[in-house]
């Protein structure tokens, strides 16, 4: 006979209760792991995908930069442009070390829309993270496909693809200017069919570029038929306030906007914490309704027990020993409950970052649900301290329970 | 014969609103190693505030309780509850075993509190000596109310005390059973545990070696048999 296993059997009296206490622990550890997972994991895949870029900056064509930059990390139609000129007075900046135009667009292969992305020679040094297998494009007519698309597709080296381009109406492009308003419909054409072979296959990123048809950039502007750029990468030297001499610097060029990626970074991270703060409202309250069902259930079953605890004073228990009993009780439910919380949600981490990548707008492509051990250490010390909580009402109703009379007649 | 009670002058008040309820008044009472005492009298008549009292179950107001030498005035709650772990077996009429726990485990259950691994062997023996061994893993809805008082004097025994209290412990037996349950405590009284049992049956009371009679609070007969 021991505590733990009074306390098991006590649990076992009413099964379908503790069950339900279970079940409200499970949901709410749940819940919380959820959150926290995706506060984690967005941060992160954001964070990382920002640091694959590459670059210290971008410049972008005026209007919104942080849309301009999600945009390009996520793959989509720019509806501006830089000039073709613009990458040279760029290039001729004191402290940019490089500069590469990039062009992203739309394309059309066998009715199915895909994103089309031009880069310049020498972009591959910006992005160590790519691994192509074969080479990178640099001729018109090349190109390399990112692995999700390859797999799609099932491509391979030599194979080759006509592709149509989608371009933005040039007349309606000059008349409405750099965005076109809400509501307003983009008319687009679409360009001359254009033979693509595949010279490169991409190995797996996790990013955006995993479903990129990737070229050279005058292939690019050629398929979608504009003449400049969607972005340019720049490139910046070590040397202290550089990036503000040439953010400065890049205004007065054509039509350009700087936006460093560190400002990017902290916008995300800026609105992540943002919805953290009302996701932890969220799961305080969770916890707390949890905390309240858990110690109901509890005061219940004490209040229950009340002569059946009588009796174990009088047979010798402490109020200690009637306390632990009962507090163990507690701690048995929230800590199954939290266990199997971890579980189910380790075994919905996939699901829910597929889901939320649908729901969420230009999301990464890496897990949104990051589940470190500490986060589920932190989960189980919350799953206890949660247990230690709800118990203080039936432990001090235990505690103060006399010991039975003797009954009488 | 050795007393292992000796109580002097206790008495036991209850409120009950604005009224005081006198329970016990002056109740001077010495029971020896090995008595088995019966303590009569009509509801109402303090026997029920008796057995806790002597059983470390309420406080008494006012006199003195000396158990095995120990008085009890002088021990604070927890100490109480130590002695009374040590001293007293306690056995209930509606038996108060743990509905979840098979029979073996409920005789178990008071060496869980003091600290003490009974014995596989020793809680087989109390079961077979109160004749239940056969039910060790049967739970209490699963057995009748003869088997199940049988296994509260088990655990009453468990820890092997020298004071068996009982209230009306065959208050909810048939007559077979009642008997049964009485020749237990005759034995056990033979083996020189003191037994006090609180019970209305004249029949069972004359089996004893002394009955006491109660009437509002007050000793009216203490006789021997």
């Amino acid at each position: 006979m021991s505590t733990f296993k009074l306390a098991l059997r006590n649990l076992a009296k009413r099964p379908m209760r503790t069950v339900l206490a279970i079940a409200t622990v499970t949901i709410s550890i749940t819940l919380l792991l959820s959150l926290l997972g995706f506060y984690f994991g967005y941060n992160k895949a954001m964070k990382d995908e920002l640091n694959n870029f590459g670059v210290q900056m971008l410049a972008v064509p005026k209007g919104c930069p942080y849309s301009s930059t999600t945009l390009l990390l996520h793959g989509g139609v720019i509806p501006n442009k830089l000039p073709l000129e613009a990458i040279d007075k760029i290039k001729a900046i004191q402290h940019v070390k490089s500069a590469q135009g990039i062009v992203m667009g739309t394309l059309e292969l066998d009715g199915v829309q895909h994103i089309i992305y031009g880069i310049s020679p020498g972009f591959e040094k910006l992005r160590p993270n790519w691994k192509v297998q074969g080479k990178f494009p640099t001729a018109e007519g090349e190109l390399i496909l990112g692995s999700t698309i390859a797999k799609k597709l099932g491509a391979e080296i030599g194979k080759k693809y006509t592709v149509i381009g989608i371009a933005q109406d040039k007349k309606q492009q000059e008349e409405l200017g750099t965005y076109p308003p809400i509501g307003q419909q983009v008319i687009t054409y679409k360009t001359d069919p254009r033979e693509l072979t595949v010279v490169g296959l991409l190995d797996q990123t996790g990013a955006s570029e995993d479903n990129f048809f990737i070229t050279s950039d005058s292939e690019a502007r050629k398929i979608i038929d504009l003449n400049g750029y969607t972005a340019i990468a720049i490139e910046l030297d070590d040397q202290t306030g550089s990036k503000e001499f040439v953010a400065v610097a890049v205004e007065g060029v054509n039509d350009a906007q700087p936006v460093t990626i560190n400002q990017v970074a902290n916008t995300v991270s800026g609105l992540i914490d943002s919805a953290r703060s009302i996701m932890l409202s969220v799961v305080i309250v969770a916890i707390l309704a949890c905390a309240i069902v858990v110690a109901g259930t509890a005061l219940m079953g004490v209040i229950e027990r009340s002569k059946e605890i009588g009796m174990m004073r009088t047979i010798g228990a402490t109020p200690l020993q009637v306390g632990t009993s009962v507090g163990l009780e507690v701690v048995i439910l929230t800590l199954t409950g939290g266990i199997i919380g971890i579980v189910l949600t380790l075994v919905l981490q996939n699901p829910l970052s597929d889901l939320l990548r649908i729901l969420i707008p230009n999301a990464p492509n890496t897990n949104l649900v990051s589940l470190p051990p500490d986060l589920l250490l932190l989960s189980v010390g919350i799953a206890v301290a949660l247990g230690i909580l709800a118990s203080i009402p039936p432990l001090i109703s235990a505690v103060r329970a006399p010991p039975l009379r003797m009954a009488g007649s | 014969m050795s007393d292992t009670i000796i109580a002097k002058g206790i008495s036991k008040s209850f409120k009950r609103g604005t009224e005081t309820i006198h329970a016990i008044q002056d109740i001077s009472l010495n029971i020896g190693k090995g008595e088995m005492l019966s303590i009569m009298g009509r509801s109402g008549s303090g026997k029920t505030t008796l057995l806790s009292c002597i059983g470390m179950l309420e406080n008494i107001d006012s006199g003195s309780l000396v158990l095995e030498g120990r008085n009890i005035k002088d021990l604070s709650e927890a100490q109480r509850t130590i002695l009374r772990r040590e001293l007293m077996g306690f056995v209930f009429q509606r038996f108060f075993l743990i509905p979840t726990l098979t029979a073996y485990e409920n005789v178990a259950l008071p060496g869980l509190f003091a600290g003490k691994k009974l014995g596989k062997d020793h809680i087989m023996e109390l079961l077979e000596m109160v004749g239940v061994s056969q039910r060790y893993d049967h739970r209490p809805g699963q057995m009748s109310g003869g088997e199940m008082q049988r296994v509260a004097i088990a655990r009453a025994l468990a820890l092997d005390p020298p004071v068996i209290i009982a209230d009306e412990p065959t208050g909810n037996l048939d007559t077979a059973n009642a008997e049964a349950v009485f020749g237990l405590f005759r034995k056990l009284a033979s083996q020189g545990k003191t037994i006090i049992i609180a019970t209305h049956s004249q029949k069972l009371a004359k089996d004893c070696d002394r009955v006491v009679e109660l009437m509002d609070g007050r000793i009216t007969r203490d006789e021997k048999n």
